[in-house]
């Protein structure tokens, strides 16, 4: 999935805060096109020049030693965090019940008198400990609102049942949902292994209806070493359901680090059919790619 | 306390006393420490209730407690109508925020080693200061809410106490190993306050001092009492920083030791002394 422009932003104007793998920014219209496939194996898609890292007019300053005091610089992160969640909130039409004020992301559902709250951490000597929310994704037609949490050397995803309050966080980024909604991926939120993914299931009703793993890729790390992969599209990355037992993951490359066009790996995760047990399986005649 | 049980108690301490000028009878003050809580007694445990066999139905035990426990302090306090838990959550209405400045409990069923959570601890109400304390895995902090401004910070502190001008925040700190270390924290141009004072590094001499005091009421060879020192301000440039130790366990006295804090007036730099000044 692509980031949108909006977005883009918010990781500019927190990167500062936050140490993590924070990516070259790309112009939101230059969404990948597929292009024909050169060969069977192969397809390439367009993707735009990278361009340098650089901070917008009115986004914070890297660093808070920039600033008079912390204050100031505490005031003009909050400010636009908030401003991307409430005009986030806008749009999705939740802006009576999904709030950010400073430092607080505040839900309002219908069990509970108090609002649901996610709350940042940004301490003036502790910069370790720092860690924020923000708005990511809506999904009208299940209510289900998630949250991008973001700590350091870690991201987490917070999905929000918008009409029960029920929350759980899950230590993963980019969820896909299955269609039952009984399942959902997302690539590992652990630094340095987020390239693997992890398959969390609806647990029956006698445990509350959470999500709990069960399954965990454990290899595709390897791809930091490997030479013509270095020079990965981040935002291009996908994981999509193909089916309600099989997922493709999907990763870009440019072969020069300023190329317009990427080469897709994919690769296929499939629950056996008998067992129900995950693994990783190559393309065969019944992958519809 | 009697006369021949304080001797009692001094004769244990000169029989395993062996070097250096120690203190005499005359140089101990005693105090009747409180009778601690029987644990059992003292809070309910939501972990051992087999009732709760599944993770919400624990979060929601352990949140009940948390509510009753926060919320009878805050009416206790009389400042319900700013001050309110709600599961996880504590909320508190405060000038500078449309919506309340909220501390929130994390919880995890996966990480079940790091669930910090918050509780309400002392309410100064001439100054308006909440303190609440954050448990979390081997570890703890504090933080000062002022009701009136929204101001709050966290402090890696396990003991606080701020001085009368609220210019100095003084802590015992709260990481391991460290936690007989007084910290003295002061308030900078942002509002936030910044330790600079920490007896171990401060100075050999400080160092000294502190060292020579234990060794002098053979504090090592006692138990100190858990959780009980208290810091006191004679004005806004000294301080007493006080522990309390017990021969035995099951003593109801145990002697003090007192360190006096004086901030030297032309380099206003703090300075430790050995006992009361």
């Amino acid at each position: 999935m692509i980031a949108t422009s909006h977005c883009i932003k918010t990781v500019l104007t927190v990167a500062g805060l936050f140490i993590l793998t924070t990516i070259a920014s790309l112009d939101a219209q230059a969404a990948p096109l597929a292009l024909e496939p050169s060969t069977n194996e192969e397809v390439w898609i367009k993707v735009p020049s990278p361009v340098a890292i650089d901070w917008y007019e009115d986004s914070c300053r890297y660093d808070h030693t920039e600033y008079r005091t912390f204050k100031d610089y505490e005031n003009c992160i909050f400010k636009s965090l908030a401003q991307a969640d409430n005009l986030q909130s806008r749009k999705w039409g939740l802006s009576d019940r999904v709030i950010r004020e400073k430092d607080t992301i505040y839900i309002n559902t219908p069990n509970h008198k108090q609002p649901l709250v996610f709350k940042d951490y940004l301490e003036p000597f502790e910069e370790g400990h720092s860690a924020h929310y923000e708005l990511q994704y809506y999904d009208k037609a299940h209510h289900l609102l998630q949250l991008l949490h973001t700590m350091y050397e870690t991201q987490a995803t917070v999905i929000v049942d918008l009409n029960t309050g029920r929350w759980q966080e899950l230590y993963a980024t980019n969820l896909k949902f299955s269609s039952d909604m009984n399942q959902v991926v997302g690539f590992n939120g652990r630094q340095g292994v987020t390239r693997d993914i992890i398959i969390w299931e609806r647990q029956k009703a006698d445990n509350d209806g959470r999500y709990a793993t069960i399954f965990a890729s454990n290899e595709l790390y390897e791809q930091d070493y490997d030479n013509d992969k270095k020079h990965e599209v981040y935002e291009a990355r996908d994981i999509s359901w193909t089916s309600n037992n099989k997922v493709n993951v999907d990763f870009y490359y440019r072969v020069n680090p300023t190329d317009t066009v990427a080469f897709r790996v994919r690769y296929i995760y499939a629950a056996d059919n008998k067992e129900g047990k995950w693994q990783r399986v190559l393309p065969d005649v019944n992958t519809n790619d | 306390m009697s006369k021949a049980f304080t001797a009692t108690l001094l004769s244990t301490i000169t029989s395993i006393a062996i070097a250096a000028p120690l203190a005499a009878m005359d140089d101990y003050d005693w105090v009747v420490m409180e009778t601690p809580v029987d644990p059992a007694t003292y809070k309910y445990d939501c972990h051992n209730d087999y009732k709760y066999e599944t993770y919400d139905a624990l979060q929601n035990c352990l949140y009940n407690l948390r509510e009753d426990a926060d919320n009878a302090l805050s009416k206790q306090w009389s400042i319900s109508d700013k001050v309110v838990r709600e599961r996880n959550a504590i909320y508190i209405k405060v000038a500078n925020r449309k919506n309340p400045l909220v501390f929130v409990d994390y919880s995890s069923p996966y990480e079940e080693d790091f669930n910090p959570y918050y509780s309400l601890q002392d309410y100064d109400k001439s100054r308006k200061l909440l303190t609440i304390h954050q448990s979390f895995y081997e570890g703890e902090s504090l933080t000062v809410v002022n009701l009136v401004t929204g101001f709050w910070q966290d402090f890696s502190l396990r003991k606080l106490s701020i001085s009368p001008d609220m210019r100095y925040i003084v802590g015992f700190e709260s990481e391991m190993g460290a936690t007989e270390h007084v910290n003295i924290l002061e308030r900078q141009d942002s509002g936030y306050y910044e330790g600079y004072y920490k007896q171990v590094y401060s100075s050999s001499d400080d160092s000294k001092n502190y060292d020579n005091h234990k060794k002098f009421y053979q504090a090592d060879k006692a138990q100190q009492v858990y959780d009980s020192e208290t810091f006191t301000w004679v004005n806004d440039d000294k301080f007493y920083a006080d522990s309390f130790y017990k021969l035995n366990q099951a003593d109801s006295a145990a002697f003090r030791v007192r360190y006096t804090f004086i901030k030297n007036a032309s380099t206003d730099k703090w300075q430790l002394y050995e006992g009361s000044r």
